[in-house]
């Protein structure tokens, strides 16, 4: 349909205002991360007077590399991990169901719901008693817990929407449930283990709740604590921050210029089939 | 299909067991452990001390909870009045086959993928009283009396929270929003408006009620997630001043793990559960009235 150039122009304001909230605050810290801490404080909106890289070469050596490299670490495997889990109860909900499976699923429903800080505490002494606080696996075990639900959810979703009959004829052909797996399910999962992937790698490398709890020696720090720690010792260097800041955010920002489209698929997909 | 009971009870240990054991140790266990602690005075160190209901009588009492939970309902009211309505509007001009709409769209969402982290921190360099953009802004156009410390005063703290939160997510929202509408038939649209009807009417009686199911969804995602800001109250004002902007969350993190007060820290815990669980139950049953008026 066609548009009155009236309000053509309405709406192309409104876009663009919502353009520069969106996106002004991000092209200010970038600007910032180049200025001298002066320049910061003598105008906020100004221009560096030169492009200065120093507030990057430091930023990195006060461990952001460290912590970022650690962040991608823990999150690597926890999607590994949580794709394991996931793909393997979910193919078994769908081909085996029992009675009570329903019942599970529900859980896993429910399990959805439940905020994170309600089990903070006793993960909390889990993780002493285990002797894996303060380690790897105090990030890992709890990560892939509570990106399970959803994991499965949309994993059960997915399995469940291939035909029987083409289990029943494996089945008749001699396979067993391993080969089933193996041989037809896992190969046709890959779209929806991409999906998890994208869904569960923000939530995961973004969180700031475990790291916080979990975590108190600084070899291990994730890049959120990370950050949260570099604020405190340099609090009045604020362009120093926001270099910081910068390159926390650059390999996110890199992985979405390449894959924006199922970035955006993947993220929502938690709410869309819902 | 003949399977031996042994061979299919060791397929379902080795299919199931992981997800099944992580799901235990990592949310039902200590889900019931929180509970359980929530019934003594204990302080993770010294003997845990059986108190009864104390810790329920003293939540009850503490006149901070209540100020948590004003708070917590002004912030999801925040959430969902800023991203729910933003999000449609923005999703609805982009759907108007806008020049350039997929980058906009892209833009709109970054904000989303970003944690918490450095959002909080770039935003409190945006809101600092000496040298944050904001106050620098006003000043120009002549606000002096506008400017504040906006993280550091009662009475703009919470407020400055709520902008962020809803800030960060109404790219999430348009994206959800802009995929539903077109779903919507464009024959469907361009008959109603051939037979006069407005843009208005079109939104409301068309794209409205056809997108429902996603708008009820959104509903539900928006306040079951809103009580799970605390990263953002924590890096940005750490629930004061004051108690100002304390929520649940934060309020429980504090008595917990600053405190060291682990019996009244799983009250509050058990507290922020059920309270969740209630409100998600409530907000369904809404919709489903909602649902039943739409279809």
């Amino acid at each position: 349909m066609r548009l009155r150039t009236s309000s053509k122009v309405i709406i192309y304001c409104i876009l663009l205002v919502h353009l520069v909230l969106t996106g002004y605050p991000f092209i200010w810290m970038l600007i910032s991360s180049f200025k001298t801490n002066k320049e910061y404080f003598a105008d906020p909106w100004g221009l560096p007077s030169a492009w200065r890289f120093e507030n990057y070469a430091e930023a990195w050596r006060e461990g952001i590399g460290q912590y970022l490299f650690n962040s991608l670490y823990i999150t690597a495997f926890s999607v590994i991990g949580l794709l394991a889990a996931a793909v393997l109860i979910g193919f078994y909900l769908v081909v085996r169901p029992f009675r009570g499976s329903k019942l599970l699923l529900a859980m896993f429903f429910l399990g959805m719901m439940i905020p994170v800080h309600s089990t903070l505490v006793p993960l909390f002494t889990i993780s002493h008693n285990l002797g894996i606080y303060d380690t790897f696996w105090a990030l890992f075990f709890p990560y892939i817990g509570f990106q399970l639900p959803l994991a499965t959810f949309l994993v059960y979703n997915y399995f469940g929407e291939i035909p029987r009959e083409i289990e029943e004829a494996a089945v008749v052909d001699g396979c067993s449930i391993y080969q089933t797996f193996f041989r037809i399910y896992l190969p046709l999962a890959k779209p929806i283990l991409a999906t998890v992937t994208i869904l569960s790698f923000f939530n995961i490398m973004n969180d700031f709740i475990f790291p916080l709890i979990m975590i108190s020696k600084e070899s291990l720090r994730t890049i959120t604590i990370g950050l949260m720690m570099f604020k405190g010792s340099f609090s009045a260097n604020y362009s120093l921050i926001s270099a910081a800041l910068v390159l926390a955010t650059s390999p996110i920002l890199i992985l979405y210029t390449l894959l924006q489209k199922y970035i955006q698929k993947g993220m929502v997909a938690g709410s869309v089939k819902g | 299909m003949i399977e031996s009971t042994r061979r299919r009870i060791a397929s379902g240990i080795i299919f199931m067991g992981p997800a099944l054991i992580i799901f235990a140790v990592i949310i039902i266990i200590p889900i019931l452990m929180s509970a359980y602690y929530s019934l003594f005075e204990w302080n993770g160190i010294s003997d845990k001390l059986f108190a009864k209901l104390d810790n329920y009588k003293r939540l009850l009492e503490d006149p901070i909870v209540w100020k948590a939970l004003r708070n917590s309902i002004y912030l999801t009211l925040g959430a969902f009045f800023i991203q729910l309505p933003i999000g449609m509007l923005i999703a609805v001009l982009l759907s108007y086959k806008i020049k350039g709409a997929n980058l906009l769209k892209t833009i709109y969402f970054t904000p989303v993928m970003l944690s918490t982290a450095v959002l909080g921190i770039m935003w409190a360099q945006i809101y600092d009283p000496n040298f944050g953009l904001l106050n620098s802004l006003l000043t120009h156009l002549g606000l002096e009396q506008w400017t504040h410390a906006w993280l550091g005063e009662p009475k703009t703290a919470l407020g400055s929270v709520i902008a962020v939160v809803g800030w960060q997510y109404i790219g999430f929202y348009i994206v959800i929003y802009f995929t539903a509408l077109q779903s919507v038939p464009d024959e469907v649209l361009e008959s109603a408006r051939m037979e006069g009807a407005g843009e208005w009417r079109v939104f409301f009686n068309i794209q409205l009620p056809l997108i429902w199911p996603t708008i009820s969804f959104t509903i539900l995602n928006c306040v079951i997630n809103s009580l799970k800001y605390f990263d953002l109250i924590y890096i940005m004002t750490g629930g004061g001043p004051n108690h100002s902007s304390e929520v649940i969350a934060s309020y429980m993190m504090t008595n917990a793990f600053r405190l060291m007060d682990y019996g009244y820290g799983s009250t509050i815990s058990t507290f922020l559960l059920v309270f969740g669980l209630a409100l998600a139950f409530v907000v369904n049953q809404l919709l489903r009235i909602g649902n039943r008026k739409f279809q």
